[in-house]
């Protein structure tokens, strides 16, 4: 019997919306009732967390994970209203932010703190509001970029979901037809980067994310802008074969060496020799471009390569095709 | 059947109406007119040889069901064939044998598709156990949980599926929607066969303490 059915019904509530329970706070206050219901409730609430972000724990499934404001955290940007930290690196810091402008959340990227020469700082605005033509399915959408309070900054859309890297913690590595996909989306996601004459620099699977809907997401393009190494074309090829070399052997590949075939003897021979081209230790035998990548794992997964389009149209032409031949069928 | 002008949509889909700065442009909201259409229906035309909504019907699940089973499959059970494989597979099956069950609405679809997923899945883990094991291969396989068992834990995982099954049908397909498969509350409704988020919301809040009840019943003191 329920002893407080407000108290379960009110957690359930929460749980439901996908907000973050107190559940030691309920414990304090409510001890001794319900304990039963409270703790299965508990249960089910990880397993949605599981099934949004391959995490459970995680405190808000429905949110990105922000820090607890910090005394040294700016709060208005520009005309963002800086609401929590969700990292900081080399490159810069992220918040999530709310765009009065825009009337939703954002993520926003700023400079790091410190003095620069001017032309850096005049240089990276020039190359964010750059980025923010760039429009691609597997691209993070950058909204705006400006300069203010002294930092060049941007804000993009805030993606919901892990990381790649968060995925081969929690699930293992990847199968070859699963890693292909990804590239494919990656390769998609570069050359419309490419396009525009700006190199990404920074291909990780800590850069790219699954969103909440299985939607493959490249991510930080300002990586590079904000202080790295200059990089090349070429070198955004050998990152993305250095992610599927990752994403199926969870190891980096160690230049110079092609030993992917020995760490995964079951890995089909046209899916290692591509991953292995991209590897290439000469620069002028990998592919060409991210769009002849793209065309060759297409051709490895029976997808239909965007070719330069702007909009990937049907990009599940596999699933489909295999399906609907089925249905003509009529058997099993 | 509920018209879209009683959902309440989320905050990305009026983003084109608010811009005001020349450097913020907004992305475009990812709606377009396959998501006025059910599953149902677009089941339905699937099967009379529609490959425009065979697609959108693929588009709608496979990147969920490919996550979730993902999940649920240990890495020493995946072998040659990759959770893509296997979710396309069970999906061409369900589509095919849906001519005699007849969905009411999404929901019961969800549910069926779910089922069928969760059986393949077990069905992978079965051959993946019983095959004879190759001195090459890297994944030996050491029987070890899937990442969502190792994450939940096994007996928790039973009670909850076991739970699951007990609830009536319409219980068991707000869970699914919302809870296994994560869809946003618009679609919940739509499944659910409610005629706003408010009520969709409700109908998820109840099942989840009829649930807590019924996994209760089955905790080893």
């Amino acid at each position: 019997m329920t002893e407080n059915p407000d108290l379960v019904s009110t957690v359930a509530a929460s749980i439901s919306d996908g907000l973050a329970v107190e559940w030691e706070r309920i414990a304090e206050q409510f001890a001794g009732e319900d304990d039963d219901l409270l703790a299965e409730l508990k249960i089910v609430e990880q397993i949605a967390r599981f099934h949004q972000t391959g995490l459970p724990g995680a405190p808000d499934a429905s949110s990105i994970y922000v820090r607890p404001a910090h005394r040294s955290q700016p709060k208005i940007w520009a005309h963002l209203l800086i609401l929590g930290r969700i990292e900081s690196g080399p490159s810069g810091e992220l918040y999530l932010a709310h765009d009065t402008k825009l009337r939703c959340d954002v993520a926003l990227k700023l400079m790091p703190e410190g003095r620069y020469p001017a032309g850096d700082a005049a240089r990276a605005l020039k190359e964010a509001q750059h980025l923010t033509r760039i429009r691609h399915t597997n691209l993070v959408t950058v909204f705006g970029a400006a300069e203010a309070s002294g930092r060049v900054g941007l804000w993009m859309e805030p993606v919901r979901g892990i990381t790649l890297d968060e995925a081969l913690k929690q699930h293992g590595t990847f199968g070859p037809r699963d890693a292909a996909h990804i590239g494919l989306d990656v390769c998609r996601a570069v050359a419309a980067v490419h396009r525009e004459g700006i190199v990404h620099g920074d291909i990780t699977a800590r850069n790219v994310m699954r969103d909440e809907s299985g939607r493959t997401v490249l991510m930080d393009c300002a990586g590079r802008m904000f202080g790295g190494l200059p990089r090349t074309r070429s070198d955004d090829i050998y990152g993305i074969g250095a992610l599927l070399f990752h994403l199926v052997t969870n190891r980096y590949p160690v230049e110079g060496r092609t030993y992917l075939r020995a760490l995964r003897p079951d890995l089909p021979d046209d899916f290692a020799s591509i991953v292995e081209r991209a590897l290439d230790a000469d620069p002028r035998r990998r592919f060409p471009g991210a769009g002849a990548f793209e065309v060759s794992l297409a051709g490895l997964v029976g997808a239909v390569a965007e070719q330069g389009s702007r909009h990937p149209g049907r990009m599940l032409s596999t699933a489909v095709k295999r399906i609907a031949a089925r249905l003509r069928r009529g058997g099993p | 059947m509920m018209t879209a002008a009683t959902l309440t949509l989320g905050p990305g889909t009026f983003m084109a109406d608010h811009v005001s700065s020349p450097t913020a442009t907004p992305g475009a909201p990812q709606a377009n007119a396959a998501n006025a259409l059910t599953s149902v229906e677009l089941l339905a035309r699937a099967r009379a040889g529609d490959d425009d909504a065979l697609n959108d019907l693929c588009a709608r699940y496979l990147p969920r069901l490919q996550r979730w089973a993902h999940g649920r499959l240990p890495p020493w059970a995946r072998g040659a064939l990759d959770t893509h494989d296997i979710v396309q597979d069970t999906l061409a099956q369900v589509v095919q044998r849906l001519g005699s069950f007849e969905p009411r609405h999404d929901g019961a679809f969800q549910a069926y598709l779910h089922q069928s997923l969760l059986n393949r899945v077990r069905d992978q883990i079965r051959w993946a156990q019983r095959r004879p094991t190759d001195a090459l291969a890297t994944d030996r396989p050491d029987e070890g949980p899937s990442p969502f068992e190792a994450a939940i834990g096994s007996e928790a995982v039973a009670r909850y599926e076991a739970a699951l099954l007990r609830l009536k049908a319409a219980d068991r397909e707000a869970i699914i929607a919302r809870i296994e498969l994560g869809l946003p509350y618009p679609d919940v409704a739509r499944a659910l066969g409610k005629p706003t988020v408010a009520a969709a919301h409700v109908a998820v809040s109840r099942a989840l303490v009829k649930l807590a009840k019924e996994m209760a019943l089955d905790r080893k003191p």
